[in-house]
This record gives C-alpha cells, structure tokens and sequence, in this order.
C-alpha cells in the first residue's frame, strides 16, 4: 500500500543524514542498516484511529505500513495503536474525535506524549538511543549503533508488556475499562498481581456479587482501631506502581474535606435523606454508612513529592458497589506542569450512556484544571463525591442537578 | 548533571492530528471547554516541552511541519524542508492522515508519486493530495 512513500522517506532520511552503514540488506544495496546514527534519529509514530476505524484496511495500516518497512530499516515505531487499542477496542470516550475525524483530543494527545516520554525514557535507560546522550550534552557521547533491542520493544507485540500500568490498564488486562458500561467493577481480582498488601477481612475486601466482582470497601466492618493503624489499603501493581485507596476517615492534613463538603451541602443533605429513609440492616450495617462514606479514591502516589512535576496517570476506581449499582471510574489525565493543565474524568461504569461521547453523555463529568497538585487532588475528591452522589441518588431526591460549586472560593463548574 | 545540553532540532512530520489538530478540545461542550492556543496543544510541543525538562536542556527546538490534509507522498515531495532545519529527531506521523484520507485513490495517488521518485521525477506539485487538488 503505502509502504513505497514510507521506505521512500526512510531512505531519503538516511541519505541526508549518512549514517554510518553497518550492513547491507538484501534488496536494500548500501542503505543503513542502523539508522540511529550520531547525526539524526528517525522515529515513527504510529496513531493510526480514524473515524472509521471498524473498516480492517484502516486498522491494519500500521501494521502494514509502517511496521514491516520500519522494522526492516531498524526504525523504532512507537505504536499508540498497540498500546491504547490492541484489540480493537471501543474507543475510550474523550480521548479521539469520532465525530469530525480522525483528531486525537486534548487528553488523547496527553496519551501519545505519555507514550512518547516512556519510550524515549526507556530507550535512554537501555543505553540504545544514542541521540539521548547527545541531549544531555554528554562530552563523552558515545552513539550506539544497533537498535534491534528497541525496535524489538517497541515494535513487536511484547510491547506493552513494558510499558507503565497507565497503558496495561488500557490494554485491560488487569482491570476493566468498563466498556459500554456492562462491566462492573475496574478492580483488579484477587488472584491477580494487584492485591491488597494488607489483606484484611475487614475495610477492603474481594467480593463477587452475581459475577460482578470488585474490591468493595465496609465502613461498618472496621473498628476504630482498624481505621486508624489501617488506613489505606495499597495495591501493588505488577509494575512496581502502586494504588492507594483511602477510607474517608483519613484526613490529609493539607486538604479540609469538612470545607469540601460544606461546599455541597446540598449533596449531602440528600445523602442523609436517603440514609434515613431507607437504613438497611441487612448486612449487618446500616446504609447510613454506605452511603455517607463512600470511599473516597486517593489518587496514585506517583508524586512523592511536592515538587515532583508529573501529575499521575490514568486511574481507574471502582468506587462502591454492589450487585445493582455500577461503581464509578476516575480518570485522570496527566498533565505536566509547565503545560499547566489536567484533566479528570469521573464516569458512572454502568450508565447505559458511559459509551457515548463524553460531550454529549450525561453520566460523565470532567474538570479542567490548573492545578497544583494539591488542589488537583481535592477537587477530584470533590467531583468524585458529587459523581457518586448523582449517580445514586439523583432519581431518589428528584432535584435538578448541582451545576457549580464552590471550593475555597472558587468555582467549579460540574456538568 | 544540569549541564547546558547542545541545541537540538526536533522535527515532526505528519497530518493535521500531528498539527495539533482538536487538540484544544476536552470532549465538553464548547461552552465548558478552556481556550487553548492551537499547536501548543499539540504532542509534538508536549513531548518537546518533556524532553527539555526530562534532560534540562533548554535548548531542544521543534520545527513542527505537519501540513493538514498531507499524506507521507506529499512529504516525499517536499522533503528538502525537511532536511534544511537539519534535524537531530525526526518524528513522522503520517498514519492519521491516512486514517482520515483513506481511499484506494489516495493509495494509488502515493504509488504513483512513488514511482515518479524513484524514476527521478520530483515535482513538488505532484505531490498534491486528491483532497487539496479539490480545494
């Protein structure tokens, strides 16, 4: 297909840039095997989701193209398409244009310079890329002059094995995407590589409810003690990434949750309207601490510290649940500071709309913001509980929905 | 470890997604969505804005060269604007050009262009797509 202009460019590109050749292929005469060379670096980026993606030919073209004729040079191909959509997967609301285009959107080209800053990382962390060094302006640059190592990485179908849990989880091995809304729960199972390190059978605990299985979190079943020496429960992650989950009975010193919630009162007045109504034993604790306590998601510790500039990824939580009511997905676009912006997606799993486009669907919100990681976190604390409190008892109190809050004076604008 | 890094030239190559194309779009209604000044949105100037702090080099440029509604057989043509920036990284992402653009015309039109390089015809005003051609 379009191979030609691909092979075309490659070898215009190494013509230009005389790498040091390192072997001759056959049917390739005295092009450069190894087109990493001191001088230049060449990538390809394969993005390839159109509108159209259902018809095979477009989904097969960077598999086509791009993969066979850059593999065959020695070009690294960083493939998006493998990493966020492996199996043709649905798009994910939010991330793609899939009414005007082919365009990725503000969050989905945040995922291809993620995907961008591992693999140039990777690369400089396996001393292959020798282009990496000559950033750094090392005066001991020293190119390397085979690539096979990464292009194998990045190009063939081990790839996202390597990649961060950001993009296992989009590949959904692990943990669900909640694709149209059929599935539950976004946890991790039990006999998975993402387990409590505490296990307890108190706080967070695996349940399954009818074939939908998740963590689900019992206020009730913990003791004062438990909440206090227990916290958090922290999934580790097959990675190395971590997952914290915090019961709302702990207090980051730094963000008020009193001054949160004050600022949805009216949430929560509904929340303790419901409670009265309807306190349910039946599980041997009251409802009342179902639903005033939900747990609230404490977003990836990925930033240690303050002054670490990149935001964390994707999460995905699934909330509170049971066998009748979905949990919630948090996600999270990352963002870096000096761009200055993140965004926070917190959608209902089950909503039969989860799987239309955000801007038209009403069961998810999102929040622009500039954060300071700090604040970042609170508000999506913030949004998380007006999320959850629509989704479960919007029906319930037959008020029209909250529109804006506002936190520690300024406003945020919610649906 | 800071070191005053070597000036580099990122260059990227592509279509209208690699333009920065929506990128300033958050998936919200228009009313709730930020402006966002178009390019600066885009990953090319993302990554680029990662590289210089990743390897506190100040010094990393982009030449973002995408033209929307340009194929790989377009670039090919033009490529001499390529390489006058003298890139040190050359990112091409020409594959949602392709998602947009697909059709077995504009396949052919790339075969076509193809061959008329390798015989040695360079026209840079072949290298039109069937969609500029109409524009």
């Amino acid at each position: 297909m379009c191979r030609a202009t691909t092979e075309l460019l490659i070898r215009r590109f190494l013509e230009a840039t005389k790498g040091a050749a390192e072997e001759e292929l056959p049917g390739i005469g005295s092009t450069h095997r190894f087109c990493l060379n001191p001088q230049a670096a060449l990538l390809f980026l394969d993005v390839h989701r159109g509108m159209n993606s259902a018809q095979e030919s477009m989904l097969s073209f960077g598999r086509e193209v791009y993969h066979p004729v850059c593999r065959t040079y020695g070009v690294p191909v960083v493939s998006v398409r493998d990493a966020i959509w492996p199996d043709e997967a649905p798009l994910r609301p939010g991330l793609w244009d899939t009414k005007g285009g082919a365009h990725p959107l503000w969050s989905g080209h945040q995922l291809i310079t993620d995907l961008l800053a591992f693999a140039w990382t990777l690369a400089g962390n396996q001393s292959l890329w020798g282009i990496t060094s000559h950033l750094l302006g090392s005066h001991e640059h020293k190119p390397k002059t085979t690539m096979d190592a990464l292009t194998l990485l990045l190009n063939g179908s081990d790839t996202i094995q390597n990649l961060p849990h950001l993009f296992q989880r989009a590949r959904g091995n692990e943990v669900n995407r909640c694709p149209g809304g059929k599935h539950l729960s976004t946890s991790p199972s039990a006999s998975s590589g993402l387990k409590p390190s505490r296990p307890d059978t108190k706080g967070w605990q695996y349940v399954d409810h009818k074939g939908k299985h998740g963590w689900e979190y019992s206020l009730a079943k913990r003791s004062r003690h438990d909440q206090d020496t227990e916290s958090s429960s922290v999934f580790h992650g097959t990675t190395g990434w971590e997952y914290t989950l915090v019961n709302p009975s702990q207090q980051d010193q730094s963000l008020d949750l009193d001054s949160i919630f004050h600022s949805v009162a009216p949430v929560r007045r509904c929340l303790k309207a419901k409670a009265k109504r309807n306190t349910s034993k039946s599980r041997g604790q009251s409802l009342s601490d179902n639903v005033a306590a939900p747990p609230i998601p404490r977003l990836p510790l990925a930033l240690r510290n303050e002054s670490d500039r990149e935001l964390p990824g994707i999460i995905s939580f699934p909330g509170r649940f049971n066998a009748d009511d979905p949990g919630l997905l948090v996600e999270y676009i990352r963002s870096y500071a000096n761009y200055g912006q993140a965004i926070v997606f917190v959608t209902a799993c089950g909503s039969q709309s989860y799987d239309r486009h955000v801007d038209t669907g009403n069961s998810a919100s999102a929040a622009v913001v500039r954060p300071s990681y700090k604040e970042l976190e609170a508000r999506a604390r913030v949004m998380l509980r007006l999320a959850w409190a629509d989704h479960k008892y919007a029906s319930v109190c037959k008020r029209s929905k909250t529109k804006d809050v506002s936190f520690k004076g300024q406003r945020i604008n919610y649906r | 470890m800071a070191q005053q890094g070597l000036a580099v030239r990122v260059v990227v190559i592509g279509g209208s997604a690699t333009h920065g194309g929506a990128c300033g779009s958050y998936a919200l209604p228009q009313s709730k969505q930020e402006q966002v000044t178009p390019g600066l949105c885009s990953w090319a100037h993302r990554f680029v804005e990662w590289l210089k702090d990743h390897h506190r080099n100040p010094n990393i440029e982009l030449f973002n060269l995408a033209v929307p509604a340009t194929t790989s057989a377009w670039r090919l043509s033009h490529f001499d604007d390529v390489l006058s920036v003298r890139p040190d990284l050359l990112i091409v992402d020409y594959g949602a050009s392709y998602g947009s653009n697909f059709s077995s015309t504009v396949f052919l039109s790339d075969q076509l262009l193809s061959c008329l390089y390798v015989a040695g015809i360079n026209d840079p005003n072949m290298g039109e797509t069937p969609e500029q051609k109409t524009q």
